[in-house]
């Protein structure tokens, strides 16, 4: 399924407004990641027009993106990012080899994995398969921060022990969480043993309303 | 829409990709057909080369770029890498100057083909694929 057409994929591009919360969503991220101090690979899973991974560009950091619509690609190729493009399904499982990746970032993108119509053994599947993929494909001790607007938190826990049971530990770290605008959730991963003792980074706007 | 591709896949991420179709495993590397290759020149960072070299299957990639006509590269990397200013930068060429257009990327355990066009490769599988 894609999920944005030649027509929608435009609109979305051109538009200032989520273009700017994009971009600041990723800035967010990509500070959860806590990258190490030198310039680093990284993953975008559903990379869209390639917002997110210019804030990496800009930061030195060379990156690769996957996005199932062939049309927000097309955007992203327009705009001339700097980043390789893939076309595909994360809900198939990710096609990089072992510990490919020093860190993978995610906007807005993971939530498409719940709420398709399909049943729910395949919603779990393929949360399994992108979590299990996603796992393998980092480095041992890389950081995966995906931001998604969870419908529920049933969605959240879904999401969360799927990630889980595919090796991560981490947790979500929810900024402004006391406002209906400004809230956003961040599940902070670490493809790395227990002994490795990762604590999720500390939330934003705990005090704002 | 009416697109100028200056970027699109390069060897770095090529060197990463396995074939991913169910049951077909041990698969690596995927073999690049390429039809149209440009080369674009970028400012070469060595950290990140030598960096990214702990990572690279060199062996996939010496191949890769014999395929599409970039020679050169040695047979084995030095040990001391990070001083080989030349060799640094050939890597680089290689790895993030190197992009494949059109072609395909073919998996020679199951044969399955994936597509390069307008410099993305199609790697959306089929539900009987899955
Ligand atoms: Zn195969």
């Amino acid at each position: 399924e894609i999920y944005y057409n030649d027509t929608e994929a435009k609109k979305y591009a051109g538009n200032s407004r989520i273009i700017e919360i994009q971009t600041a969503m990723s800035e967010r991220a990509i500070e959860l990641l806590n990258l190490p101090n030198h310039p680093c690979y990284i993953l975008d899973i559903g990379c869209g027009s390639g917002l997110s991974g210019e804030v990496l560009s800009d930061q030195g950091h060379t990156w690769v993106g996957v996005d199932i619509s062939a049309s927000m690609l097309g955007v992203a190729v327009s705009r001339e990012v700097e980043g390789d493009l893939f076309n595909h399904d994360m809900g198939q499982g990710l096609f990089f080899r072992a510990g490919t990746f020093d860190a993978a970032i995610s906007i807005s993108a993971v939530q498409w994995l719940c709420n398709q119509d399909q049943a729910h053994h395949n919603v779990q599947r393929r949360l399994r398969k992108f979590f299990q993929s996603l796992y393998k494909c980092l480095v041992r001790g890389g950081k995966a921060v995906i931001q998604f607007y969870p419908e529920n938190g049933q969605q959240m826990e879904m999401i969360s022990s799927a990630a889980m049971i595919s090796g991560f530990s981490g947790g979500f770290v929810v900024d402004y969480p006391n406002s209906t605008k400004a809230k956003k959730y961040f599940l902070c991963l670490c493809a790395g043993s227990a002994e490795m003792n990762y604590t999720v980074p500390a939330a934003k706007g705990l005090d704002e309303k | 829409f009416f697109f100028f591709f200056f970027f699109s896949m390069r060897l770095l991420s090529a060197n990463t990709i396995v074939c991913i179709v169910k049951g077909c495993t041990d698969n690596f590397p995927l073999q690049i057909v390429p039809t149209v290759v440009e080369q674009e020149e970028t400012e070469c960072n060595p950290e990140f080369i030598t960096h990214i070299m702990h990572r690279v299957d060199y062996p996939a990639l010496k191949r890769m770029s014999e395929d599409i006509g970039i020679h050169g590269l040695p047979d084995e990397l030095p040990a001391d890498l990070e001083n080989n200013e030349q060799l640094i930068q050939l890597l680089h060429t290689a790895l993030l100057d190197t992009h494949v257009q059109q072609g395909e990327l073919a998996c020679n355990k199951c044969g399955r083909k994936y597509p390069i066009a307008q410099g993305i490769p199609n790697m959306l599988l089929t539900e009987n694929e899955v």
